[in-house]
């Protein structure tokens, strides 16, 4: 009997073992497991899960007490627990990686489609249901809960009688949900529509709304041949998966193909049995009875079990996991280019990896993002099954490395999305122009100049006269707690009184928000590297802490991120006093003196501009920190994120006579400053769900001129060609054609003549399949972060071999952040020379070639593995000799590695000079700061008096700074700019850079952004800021000079000495 | 791809007819072969005509077109009572939504996709019209994507479906309401025929006096022909603009 079921479920081979590494999350695993088991009531799902009980039971590897056991194939995604991911992820990266941090998972556009029939949702039973069925274990919400149903259905001969149908087969996965209350009668109506219609014997698909159910009903009509009976197949879902389903068509297709072939054969085998031909081919001689002509049995599932079971197993594990994840796995906002405010957060993260994750040996981030760069970028355009997969058992690390590289891809949103980086933070607009969000109106504090950059989120609990601390950002970051409240207490703000400002709410940092989404306290995180510091012990994940030290540790080599190893101790920081001013090792320290008030010294004016605090004292601020070792955390939690509290002690950086390809020695001290930056990003408030972007509001602004047009009435006094009256014209007919109203389109046009409406709407709703850390790779995303285990890499394989149905060849990177390894993934496929054997050589060491037969046997699948990066150097120098076409990757593997190279040299040199602009324009944003701040006039001067005390920090005061002092810059000096004039600079030694960004276009690019400023809706005018320009020039043009960084990041084409061969 | 949206009606009597259809042709010209000659228009019930915006001139209009420029490229999109070079495909999609398939004019979303009519997304209303049969007249809005490229076409579809969806909302929705308008109009001015009028009540008694009823008498806007013209050609602009910039904007 067992050996029978197990027959029986074509899946249960491929159960994985796994799944031992998961073992920690019995929670959500079993989640998935009892929703098969329990809610399938029906006897072949109990037989389906009771063989996969026997399989685990008989896997010594299994702990059998355990519920824990995975079902699925490789290819299907598993996604009960993304919002799980969301509910633990700070604010500030979800602005980060989505653009708001009020995701919807519903599509309302969906959802609401039949409020007008005063619809009743009846889909509102399957919780309680499933939670009297499922007795001990609770389910998941985000499991398919609401049921789903299969029919297939035959259409008799007689058309016209009333059972001109017969249910074949009938599944349902929950009982009592809408699927069975639809009456038999109209289900056939639903599926087969009229009986009246014109015989042809195509096979059609569609998809449509069962009316009061709440469902829809997906369907494929087809005939055995020609003249037989029509027959279906037929799904039912809730009708918010219509998107979904119709963005997997391919997998529908696939799906329907799969069970029309067992259909099919089916019919045949019964017909051989049967004789039934010879009534099919005679529909004329009914002298049968009415089961003559019918070609499908009774009754499927008692009839053939086995193939009953394939229909279902296949859609419950190839289909509905399909369409459930791409319902529900959030998907990343591309930010534009254009948008200063992401360009300058992405150099800071690209700069706070490069500090505390790559440290010393640099290499890791600069290769990948050269690989990505140089072909990846553009297979990922090409094939939808190129994919990068980061194998991580950190999510936090994880997703902040999603964010880096989803910089570098496409394809970008185009509208605009504008941070106001002057006088407020709170000001920006997205879309369409004259649609400008202004965040005033949601904010109950109406002093915009008090926005601290910080807090700039648009649910802040700013008020102006709260000197209290703010909650959301003192569960981080003790110094983030710290609130200046007035100029005594600035400038008394001795050791002592430090650690009465911190901490001042922790109890409150530890609570784990509740409710996703929302306004919450306790997730707000507006400071990159501080933030995500803390996570609750609770979260699950795919892996287990294991993974979390693994990668913690491992991840580390060579740098000193880790945080219970490295960490700085008191003593450290003393002894760096007078040297490590540079260092960054208390770059976050002035935090401690934001406020949330309007009488906040740094964040004032809100600029949206992470201020710079290097002027203050030293020796002050190591003080500071010894008081603020003391409230760490267990590193169990805080070892979470890789990123330690504070900055990391540069040690024995400049000594090392580093020989590699690239000198990053130099060049981490160079970035270390840049931890200082934090620019922080804004919600967007985009209306977007987890899938797309809405655009409606365009839609309402085209519409309302469509059908307010005036000119329109105007129309029958058009006389000929020729009248002023309105644009409304007639062309005269001619032997072709009678005459012709010309319609103008210009009230589709801005009313003064700004770009059009239409030039707004090229944007695609959809975003691309992009996502977060998820805690099970999903092979429909080509972005994504999942654990890392032994076997994730064969799932990654596995899923491109079935790619391989499909497509000829299939290529993934793999990016494993914790030994730092670069891998990429082609999977080819290869007809067998008449020999039967295909020619493989290889030379290379560095290449794992394996050949696997596939199914059909007269094709081979090769697998080439090429590490790209590993032990901190590139390797594939020398690509494999080539078996297969490498055409379309348009790099000869020969030229791979030196390109590569090119590559890497050049994003590296872009990013020195992003860290120079940072850095030139540090010093002058602190003194702007002072200048405009009148209003708090006896806090600057208190930090003033601070400040000058502090000899490291006379040169930053002054107008011309050089860096020189960081840190020895190879065989060059970067000059640092004048607050007054600040120039692109440009490193001497950058020889492969063959164009340099020309002085002219950075003023002719900023001469375009002022011009842009203007148009900025002037409520800056309000705030003090706006009255001094010096404050604005600085971060604009800073925030100018790096956007054409980012910009020639992203055509490197255009600077590489040898142009890439197409 | 070539795509194209409709507006299509049940009549009482002669059953499934396209009202206007707004296509696309890349190579505008001034002999588009999408205008269409002068045709006689006595063929036509009133409920099934497309009414073009009274012109002084003794004009017979029979097409609207604006034309539209993208990347210094003419596209003209033209509106007609049917369409001269999809005669039949648009015949088989009107018949299929209207009598094959059990269409529900509740503005659900139906989606259908075969080797002979292609891809098709329809949206099905219905207005209140005494001197119609059942006391309602059905339209259906359709997006047609006429290629042979099953998955490519149901991509771009689901690209933009929520926009697809949201556009046909908007012009069915302003429909509906202008046809409450003109309801509660002529119901204070007493002059509405209605049915459930207890008194005289025709309801459930045959009703001999059906007579056609337009579009635009139903809503009273003589321009709802035009509206629709310049609402389909926004979408299918859009639409258009968005699936072949896709991949051109990532610099």
């Amino acid at each position: 009997m067992l050996a029978h079921l197990l027959r029986k479920s074509p899946n249960s081979s491929l159960i994985n073992p796994s799944n031992n590494s998961n073992n920690s999350n019995i929670s959500s695993n079993s989640n998935f497991s009892t929703h098969y088991t329990n809610n399938s009531n029906n006897q072949a799902s109990n037989l389906y899960s009771g063989s996969l009980h026997a399989k685990f039971h008989s896997n010594a590897n299994v702990d059998t007490s355990s519920v824990n056991f995975n079902t699925t194939d490789t290819n299907i995604p598993k996604v009960y627990a993304q919002n799980h991911m969301l509910d633990h992820m700070y604010d500030d990266l979800k602005f980060k990686l989505f653009g708001t941090n009020t995701l919807k998972d519903k599509n309302d556009r969906i959802c609401n489609i039949q409020t007008e029939n005063k619809e009743k949702p009846t889909m509102t039973n399957p919780p309680s249901l499933i939670r009297r069925t499922s007795s001990s274990l609770s389910l998941s919400n985000e499991r398919f809960q609401d049921g789903f149903g299969v029919f297939i259905v035959e259409e008799t001969a007689k058309r016209m009688s009333r059972c001109s149908y017969r249910i074949a087969m009938e599944y349902v996965s929950i009982k009592g949900t809408a699927i069975q209350k639809i009456r038999p009668n109209e289900l056939k109506e639903y599926i087969f529509g009229s009986p009246i219609r014109l015989s042809n014997s195509t096979q059609t698909t569609k998809i449509r709304f069962i009316p009061t159910s709440g469902l829809i009903m997906v369907t494929r009509l087809f005939y055995f041949e020609a003249g037989s009976n029509r027959l279906a197949i037929c799904f039912c879902v809730p009708k918010k998966y219509l998107v979904a389903i119709c963005e997997v068509w391919k997998q529908v297709s696939l799906w329907f193909d799969r069970i029309q072939d067992i259909i099919i054969n089916l019919i045949k085998n019964r017909g051989a049995n049967n004789n039934y031909r010879s009534f099919v081919l005679s529909p004329c001689g009914g002298n049968n009875g009415d089961n003559s002509e019918i070609l499908l049995p009774v009754d499927i599932r008692n009839q053939y079990p086995v193939e009953a079971e394939r229909i279902i197993t296949c859609l419950k594990k190839m289909l509905i996991p399909n369409i459930e994840s791409i319902y529900i796995t959030p998907r990343l906002f591309m930010y534009p280019t254009t948008s200063k405010g992401f360009v300058e957060s992405w150099f800071i993260d690209v700069f706070n990896w490069l500090e505390i994750k790559d440290g010393n040996k640099m290499g890791f981030l600069t290769v990948l993002m050269a690989k990505i760069m140089m072909d990846f970028r553009d297979l990922l355009k090409k094939s939808d099954v190129t994919r990068i997969v980061i194998l991580s058992g950190n999510p936090v690390v994880a997703n902040k490395l999603i964010f880096i590289l989803s910089g570098l891809l496409g394809p970008k949103y185009k509208g605009r999305v504008e941070f106001d980086t002057m006088g407020n933070s709170n000001l920006l607009s997205i879309g369409h122009k004259k649609k400008p969000y202004n965040f005033k109106d949601h904010l109950p504090n109406t002093n915009n100049t008090n926005y601290n950059h910080n807090n700039n989120n648009n649910h802040n609990h700013n008020n102006a006269n709260n000197a209290s601390f703010d909650s959301i950002n003192n569960m981080r970051q003790p110094s983030e707690t710290g609130t200046v409240t007035s100029s005594e207490e600035a400038s008394n703000a001795t050791v002592e009184q430090f650690p009465s400002l911190t901490m001042h709410s922790t109890s409150k940092g530890w609570e784990i928000p509740k409710k996703r989404g929302t306004t919450n306290l306790a997730s707000i995180s507006s400071n990159e590297f501080l933030g995500d510091v803390i996570q609750p012990s609770s979260f699950k994940s795919g892996s287990s802490s294991l993974h979390h030290l693994f990668s913690s540790i491992s991840s580390q080599t060579g740098s000193h991120g880790s945080w219970f190893s490295k960490r700085p101790t008191i003593s450290q920081h003393m002894q760096h006093t007078p040297s490590t001013i540079s260092s960054g090792s208390y770059d976050r320290l002035p935090s401690l003196f934001r406020s949330s008030s309007n009488t906040s010294i740094f964040g004032g004016q809100g600029s949206g501009q992470g201020r710079t605090f290097s002027n203050l004292s030293s020796s002050f601020a190591t003080t500071a920190l010894a008081s603020f070792s003391t409230p760490q955390q267990s590193p169990s939690i805080s070892e979470y994120d890789d990123y330690p509290w504070f900055g990391t002690p540069s040690t024995n950086n400049s000594n090392t006579n580093n020989t590699e390809l690239f000198s990053y020695n130099n060049g981490s001290l160079s970035y270390k400053k840049n931890s200082k930056y934090n620019f922080p990003m804004v919600n967007l408030q985009l209306e977007r769900n987890y899938q797309r972007l809405s655009q409606e509001s365009i839609l309402d602004e085209a519409f309302d001129r469509i059908s307010k047009d005036t000119t329109m009435e105007l129309i029958d006094t058009v006389d000929n060609q020729n009248d002023s009256s309105t644009d409304y014209k007639i062309t005269m007919g001619n032997e072709n054609h009678a005459s012709v109203l010309e319609v103008p389109m210009r009230d589709l046009d801005d009313d003064k003549n700004e770009e059009s409406i239409l030039e707004g709407i090229s944007d695609t709703e959809q975003l691309p399949r992009y996502t977060i850390f998820q805690p099970y790779y999903n092979g429909l995303f080509q972005l994504q972060a999942c654990p890392q285990g032994s076997e994730s890499e064969h799932k990654v394989t596995l899923s491109m071999k079935q790619e391989l149905y499909n497509h000829s060849e299939v290529h993934t990177l793999l990016v494993l952040p914790g030994t730092r390894e670069i891998k990429e993934v082609i999977m080819s496929k290869k007809s067998l020379t008449e020999n039967g054997k295909s020619k493989i050589c290889t030379n290379d060491s560095n290449t794992d070639l394996e050949s696997l037969i596939s199914p059909n046997s007269t094709e081979r699948v090769i697998l080439r593995t090429k590490r790209i990066f590993g032990n901190g150097r590139i390797i594939s120098n020398n690509g494999i000799t080539p078996t297969t076409n490498l055409a379309s990757t348009a790099i000869t593997p020969d030229t791979t590695g030196g390109l590569l190279v090119d590559y890497a040299t050049l994003i590296e040199d872009i990013l020195k000079q992003a860290n120079d602009i940072f850095m030139s324009t540090s010093t002058s944003n602190i003194l702007s700061t002072n200048n405009t701040n009148n209003d708090n006039n006896n806090n600057i001067t208190s930090i003033n008096n601070l400040a000058s005390t502090a000899p490291a920090t006379a040169a930053s005061t002054a107008n011309n700074t050089t860096v020189q002092d960081i840190g020895p810059i190879t065989g060059s000096s970067v000059v640092a700019t004048s607050m007054a004039s600040p120039h692109f600079t440009q490193n001497s030694t950058t020889a492969t850079i063959a164009g340099p960004i020309a002085r002219d276009d950075i003023s002719s690019i900023r001469d375009d952004l002022s011009s842009l400023k203007d148009d900025i809706p002037n409520t800056r005018d309000d705030t003090p800021s706006a009255s001094n320009d010096t404050c604005n020039v600085e971060p604009m043009n800073r925030g100018l000079q790096l956007q054409a960084l980012f910009t020639k990041l992203l055509n490197p084409e255009l600077s590489l000495p040898n142009p890439i061969p197409t | 791809m070539d795509m194209f949206i409709s507006l299509s009606h049940f009549c009482d009597k002669h059953g499934p007819r396209v009202l206007l259809v707004t296509q696309m042709n890349f190579n505008s010209s001034d002999n588009d072969p999408l205008l269409l000659p002068d045709y006689p228009l006595e063929s036509y019930c009133d409920s099934c005509i497309l009414h073009f915006p009274p012109v002084s001139t003794k004009q017979d209009i029979r097409s609207m077109r604006s034309v539209l420029t993208h990347h210094n490229h003419q596209i003209s999109f033209v509106s007609t009572q049917y369409s001269s070079i999809r005669y039949q495909l648009l015949s088989s999609i009107i018949r299929k939504t209207f009598s094959e398939e059990t269409m529900i004019y509740d503005m659900t979303p139906m989606i259908f996709q075969d080797d002979i009519n292609k891809l098709n997304f329809v949206m099905g209303f219905k207005l209140h019209d005494e001197n119609a049969r059942g006391n309602e007249r059905r339209y259906c809005l359709t997006f047609s994507i006429d290629s042979t490229d099953h998955l490519q076409s149901m991509q771009l579809l689901s690209a933009n479906i929520d926009f697809i969806i949201n556009g046909f909302q908007k012009m069915i929705g302003y429909i509906k309401q202008l046809r409450d308008v003109q309801l509660n109009t002529l119901a204070k001015q007493g002059q509405l025929d209605d049915n459930l009028t207890p008194i005289i009540s025709t309801y459930l008694r045959g009703n001999k006096t059906k007579s056609s009823k337009n579009l635009t008498c139903l809503t009273n806007d003589k321009g709802i022909f035009v509206k629709l013209h310049k609402w389909n050609t926004f979408l299918l602009s859009s639409l258009y603009k968005k699936c072949h910039e896709k991949y051109e904007r990532d610099e």
